[in-house]
This record gives structure tokens, C-alpha cells and sequence, in this order.
């Protein structure tokens, strides 16, 4: 009982960081239509920008800072990259996004050289937050959880609630009217574009100290990232959420199961036990990090627009 | 026209005459190794061990009064880049090729140039496997024409229980947390080979996707429920971190065994989460004495930082290759066959024991040093409070496996 109530809550957690990073590529996806490829490099700037401020300002503004320093790269990317090739169509977009994130790479190598970096969470976080029988919780990855949490809440009454939110809807779906009734559309999406920035930086700030940040942290996460997008249905915030939190907690649960699919064939009597090598034998455990991308294809078969997504024509 | 095509074609056969001799009697040498891409850490650590080891050979005259020149081949980190730049080198003149990558880029290495050999055995190639731990290329692998230049996963586990044990840090319930592929297999299988002769049990074995996950505490919650007083693991880079950070933060009180962490940027990434943990090391500047100290201090002048981790296996390889190469005589460029002749012989002085060649499965004989990371140590890593404080040196006869006998070396018959 303790062992599978860590395992979930472990899994909720992870869950909760992964939609912290994939909540912005969702919501620029949805809102602008650009699949930006580079949204796991704003989560890796913003771990080193953390990494950079922490050091003088200390770690809660050091997150204020990075947060802000993302947005603002994001922000000027949209502005004099994104903008510039809109008009050529997504491919374009996409491309260069993509080269986006290989510019990047290499320039956090520059300035930070190719090996792991000293970026932690304080001493002072480090404390127990709660116990579950003989396990103690620690009080980040409760942190973590709530800054999630909180985040997406305020995004979804920020974009459901609010006059702002009504014209970012608005700006989406008739940008010609809106422009005609006197908002600056340009400006909407360079500030959504550089919104979704942010949230990964926020995240990168958070899960680059709690985890480790290193030149490799962006292509280590950048797949799976996808992953949840795609399951979660592309564009949809509250699906992002479910399948981050599906991902989290299978991928810990599937670690303590060390049934191998042949252990399944020889309990549905389909093969003898001498037959099970290879990748029979291979326990589940395993292989819990190709878990998602399984996921992933399942989705794709069965319900191509993911789990809350609407279908595109 | 025809005068000044003439004038041209005379001004390039002179600029011809003026450089061939020198071009020609130099001594080419390819480093392939990863500069650029995820595994760009690998190569930066390779780099300075050229300038460190070639530069005083060429201060000194070089081969025979010619030139030692060592040119860095990006591979990117693929077996696709090693493939296309292992041809480029060859294109380039060098047959001389040292492989300072992972397992997969130097198999990939290794099948190139048993290719070109054997459609060129008039001009063969020889390959310098740096930092590649894999035990196939001193097993089923090994050949005339490639050396290994660095341990193997079961004799760094070996290394380490012994030791351990020895000194009463090993415990009698033991767990295997190793990465899903080559190195961590083998690794695998040493800690349970090794279990009856040091007398502890195996309480687990578990195995986890490499680089592909981010948090760990399941892991370390199954590792928990088998609680084991030590843990052998051989995973790396940002795996390691992340396990070790992952068992610190609920509290783990098993002790790390393995071979990484003393990688740059490790123990600053890890923070106090690497305490207490033991690290088989190729070199550790405390336990070398005055001697080590001074390769430590010569090497930090040329590289800017202390020789860590598999920075010391390059420098090893290149000093065995230009102690062997220097053996070779005199010709318009070294005879590769009676380098590798040469190599089978070479015995190099090393600050912590004698390095030497054994010439029947081309594996280096070498001393290691085992370590804990501890806040007493001499030398502080990566700008931390903490280091690695030796525990023991065990020579290259403690060190010594036995031969593998799936080993066939053809050696050319002249």
C-alpha cells in the first residue's frame, strides 16, 4: 500500500512537470498553429538562465528572472524570426523552429561548456514534507506539483474568463476583425508565443535544478514533450493535462512490474517456458522509458486527434 | 593564354616541391571523436590530451625528425559520422586511427578497418580504441590491428567489490541498477559472476532505459524495497545524476559503486547526493604521489582543468602509441604492421604503476585507483567542496582478467 501510494504520487508529479513544459507548446500549437519545435530549448534556457541568477539574486527571484528572460527570448523570436516566414505557410515555421533548437544547443554549449552545470535546489527546500510510512516525501516535488497546478489554473481563467482571453480567442479565429476593431493582432501573438515560452522556461528554472541541467536536458526532453501534445490531442490545454498525468504514472508503475511478455504467453499457456528469450524475456520494467512512444502510436491508431483534441480538416 | 597557363602550372610545381617533402614524411593520426551533438562532453574531454602528450613528442623532433600531426574527426556522436569521417581520414592520408568515442562509434570504427585491411592489406590501418569499455573488442572482436586502451565493465566491478570488501563497505545484500544496454549488461553479469567469490547476494537486478528517463524514484523506491547495502551501477551522464539525486531526496542509504561519476561536471550537478559513494578511477592525482601530482599539475597547465575520468585513458593511449611509434623505423611513413608489433611490446611509466600492452588480446595491462567522493579529499572537483578520496590502488597484476577464449587473433605471417 505505502509502496504503491509513493508510486503515485512519484507519477503525478512527473506527470505534473511534464505538462508544465507541454502546456505552452500546446497552447502555441492551438492558438497560432506553429509546432514549435525549439519549445523543449526555451525549457533548457530557462534551467541555465536560473543556473546564471540564482547565483546573485538567490533561487526564488533567480525563477522570477528566468521566467521573464525566456519570455523575452521568445518574444523576439517570434518577432523577428516566426514573423518574417508566417507568410511562406507552417512548414516554413517549422523549419525553422527546428534549426531554432540546434542554434540553441550549440550556444549554450558556448557559453556554458558541454558538461553538467552546478544548478540545484537550495539546502534549505530540502526537507521532508510529509511521511508515508517509512518513505519521506520531499517538500519539492510537492512544490513542483502545486507551481503545475496553480499554472494551470490560471492560464485556463486567464483565457475563459477574462476580456484578454476573449480577444486572444478572438484574435485566433478572425484576426482580420479583430485588427479592424483596433487591437494589434501582431502583438497578441508575439505575446502568446512568448507566454508559452515562458511556461517552459518557468519549468526548465524548477525541473533544471530538481532533476540536472545539462547542453543535453532539450533533446532528452524534447521527445517526449511531443508525446504528451499529441496524446493529449494538439491544441488542447485540459488534454495536455490528462495525458501527462497518464504518462507520469504509468511509466512509474510499469518500473516495480517485472512480468516479461513471455511470463504473459506462458500464462495464457501460448508458448513453453524454454521459448522465452530475447525480447520475450525482457521484463516490463525495462522498458519503462518507450512506454509513452507505445502510448503514442495506440492513440495515433485509435483516436488519431488524441484524447481531447478536435478533429482537423 | 598558353604563358600564363604555363607560368601558373610552373608557380604550383614549385609550391609543390617546397611542401611535399615535409607533407609526405609527416606522421598523420585521426582522433575520431564526438566535438559537436549530445556526447560533445566526450570529445572536449579527449582534446587537450593531443596537446598534452603530441606536443612535447613534436618539441623533442617528432618521429625521426618529422612531424606528429593529430587531426580531430567530428563523428557527432552517430555511427553514421564515425562511418563518413573514418573515410574522410583515410581520403586524408591517415592510417593511424584513434577511436575516442562510446562502444557503438568504436564497433563502428573497428568495422571500417577491418574492411579497408583486408581489401588493402598492403596498406593497412590500425586502430586506437581510447575509452570504449565494452568488453566484444578484447573477446569476439579482437584483431591484430585494434587496441584497447581502456578497462571493462568486469574489471571494474571486480575492482571495486574487492576493495570494497576489503575494507568493509561492501555488505552482505548487493543490487544491480545498470543502464539497458552493452556496458551496463556486462556489469550486470559481473556483479552476479563475482557474488559467490566475495560472498555477498544479489538481492536484485534492475535495468532502466538509457537517457530516457527523467525521474528515478521509482526506480529507487523498488531499489528501497530490496534493501541492499550496495548498489554497482555503470550508468553515466545525466542518468547518474539523476539516481543519485533521486535517492538522495527520499533518503537511500545503500552506497553507489561505479565508474562515471569522476566525469566532469558530475559531482557539481550531484551535489552533497554523491557522498560516500565509490568510484573505480584510471587516475587520481592523490594517490599518485609526487609523481601523480606532477602529471596532475602539467596537465591542468595544457588543458586548463585536472585530467579526469577518461581524459587520462587519452593520454594513456597516445603516450603507449608514440612510445610505440618512435620504435618504428625510419621510413617515409611508420609501417602500420610493425607498429602494432611494436604496440604488443610497449611498456609506458604511469604515476600510479606500469601501463603495459598484453599481446594476446591487445588489452591494456593497467593499475586503477578505487575512491569515495568525501569532503577530505585533496583534490576538490568541479569548484565543490568534495573529491575523491583513494581507498586503495590496485596494481595491473590485481587488476588482470584472464584472457577471453572466444579471442582468435590472426596476426599477419611475414
Amino acid at each position: 500500500m505505502e509502496i504503491f501510494l509513493v508510486a503515485l504520487l512519484n507519477g503525478l508529479v512527473y506527470g505534473l512537470l511534464l505538462f508544465m513544459v507541454s502546456s505552452g507548446l500546446t497552447l502555441i500549437f492551438g492558438m497560432m498553429g506553429v509546432l514549435n519545435f525549439a519549445h523543449a530549448s526555451f525549457y533548457m534556457l530557462g534551467a541555465y538562465l536560473g543556473f546564471a541568477t540564482a547565483r546573485y539574486v538567490g533561487f526564488f527571484p533567480g525563477l522570477v528572472l528566468a521566467t521573464a528572460g525566456v519570455a523575452f527570448v521568445g518574444y523576439a523570436c517570434e518577432q523577428h524570426l516566426l514573423r518574417k516566414v508566417r507568410s511562406h505557410g507552417h512548414v516554413q515555421e517549422l523549419l525553422l523552429t527546428f534549426g531554432l533548437f540546434f542554434a540553441i544547443d550549440e550556444l549554450v554549449k558556448l557559453f556554458f561548456g558541454p558538461y553538467p552545470v552546478a544548478y540545484s535546489i537550495p539546502e534549505s527546500l530540502r526537507f521532508a514534507a510529509f511521511t508515508i510510512g517509512g518513505t519521506e516525501y520531499p517538500f519539492f516535488r510537492v512544490l513542483i506539483g502545486m507551481t503545475a497546478i496553480t499554472m494551470f489554473a490560471l492560464i485556463f481563467v486567464l483565457l475563459t474568463f477574462t476580456r484578454i482571453g476573449m480577444i486572444v480567442r478572438a484574435a485566433v479565429q478572425y484576426p482580420a476583425m479583430v485588427s479592424a476593431l483596433g487591437y494589434n493582432v501582431k502583438q497578441v501573438f508575439s505575446a502568446l508565443f512568448a507566454i508559452g515560452a515562458a511556461l517552459a522556461g518557468l519549468a526548465g528554472a524548477i525541473g533544471g535544478a530538481f532533476y540536472s541541467t545539462s547542453p543535453n536536458m532539450a533533446g532528452e526532453l524534447g521527445a517526449i514533450v511531443f508525446v504528451v501534445v499529441v496524446v493529449g490531442g494538439l491544441g488542447s490545454l485540459g488534454g495536455a493535462l490528462a495525458a501527462s498525468l497518464i504518462i507520469g504514472v504509468l511509466v512509474s508503475a510499469a518500473v516495480y512490474i517485472d512480468a516479461s511478455l513471455g511470463d504473459l504467453a506462458l500464462s495464457l499457456g501460448l508458448i513453453s517456458g524454454k521459448a522465452i528469450d530475447g525480447l520475450l524475456a525482457i521484463p516490463l520494467s525495462a522498458t519503462a522509458g518507450i512506454i509513452p512512444y507505445v502510448l503514442m502510436l495506440a492513440v495515433l491508431l485509435v483516436r488519431p486527434s488524441g484524447i481531447a483534441g478536435e478533429e482537423r480538416s | 593564354m598558353a604563358r600564363i597557363a604555363s607560368l601558373v602550372l610552373a608557380v604550383a610545381l614549385a609550391f609543390g616541391a617546397l611542401s611535399s617533402p615535409t607533407l609526405a614524411a609527416s606522421v598523420k593520426i585521426g582522433f575520431l571523436t564526438p566535438v559537436s551533438g549530445p556526447l560533445a562532453g566526450v570529445g572536449a574531454m579527449y582534446k587537450p590530451t593531443i596537446e598534452y602528450v603530441v606536443g612535447p613528442v613534436n618539441a623533442a623532433g617528432g618521429w625521426h625528425g618529422n612531424k606528429v600531426q593529430v587531426d580531430i574527426y567530428d563523428d557527432a556522436g552517430t555511427t553514421q559520422g564515425a562511418a563518413d569521417r573514418f573515410r574522410q581520414a583515410i581520403a586524408d592520408g591517415v592510417r593511424i586511427i584513434v577511436s575516442g568515442g562510446t562502444s557503438p562509434l568504436s564497433a563502428q570504427n573497428l568495422a571500417d578497418i577491418r574492411r579497408w585491411n583486408e581489401r588493402n592489406p598492403d596498406d593497412p590501418a590500425i586502430l586506437i580504441i581510447v575509452g570504449s569499455e565494452g568488453s566484444s573488442f578484447i573477446g569476439k572482436d579482437c584483431y591484430f590491428y585494434s587496441f584497447h586502451f581502456t578497462t571493462t565493465p568486469f574489471v571494474r566491478q571486480s575492482a571495486l567489490a574487492k576493495v570494497m570488501k576489503e575494507k568493509g563497505a561492501l555488505g552482505a545484500k548487493v543490487l544491480s541498477l545498470q543502464p539497458d544496454y552493452t556496458m551496463g549488461r556486462e556489469m550486470e553479469q559481473a556483479t552476479v559472476n563475482n557474488a559467490k567469490d566475495l560472498g555477498y547476494e544479489v538481492v536484485g537486478t534492475i535495468r532502466h532505459d538509457v537517457f530516457k528517463i527523467r525521474d528515478f524514484s521509482p526506480f529507487i523506491e523498488k531499489v528501497r524495497a530490496a534493501a541492499p547495502d550496495t548498489i554497482f551501477n555503470a550508468s553515466s551522464q545525466s542518468d547518474l545524476i539523476l539516481i543519485l539525486q533521486a535517492a538522495a531526496s527520499t533518503g537511500l542509504k545503500a552506497r553507489f559503486a561505479g565508474m562515471f561519476l569522476d566525469e566532469p561536471g558530475n559531482l557539481a550537478s550531484a551535489g552533497e547526493a554523491a557522498l560516500g559513494n565509490f568510484d573505480a578511477q584510471i587516475f587520481n592525482a592523490e594517490a599518485g604521489g609526487a609523481a601523480g601530482e606532477a602529471y596532475r599539475a602539467s596537465f591542468a597547465k595544457v588543458a586548463g582543468r585536472d585530467p579526469a575520468a577518461f581524459a587520462n585513458n587519452g593520454v594513456i593511449a597516445l603516450k603507449m602509441l608514440m612510445t610505440a611509434i618512435n620504435a618504428v623505423p625510419k621510413a617515409d611513413k611508420p609501417d602500420i604492421a610493425k607498429l602494432a608489433s611494436a604496440l604488443e611490446t610497449t611498456k609506458v611509466d604511469w604515476p600510479i604503476g606500469e601501463l603495459s600492452m598484453r599481446a594476446a588480446d591487445h588489452q591494456i595491462q593497467l593499475p586503477l585507483v578505487i575512491s569515495q567522493v568525501s569532503k577530505d579529499a585533496r583534490d576538490k572537483v568541479d569548484g565543490t567542496n568534495m573529491g575523491f578520496k583513494p581507498v586503495m590502488v590496485l596494481s595491473s597484476k590485481d587488476t588482470e582478467t584472464t584472457v577471453d577464449p572466444s579471442c582468435k587473433m590472426d596476426r599477419p605471417s611475414k
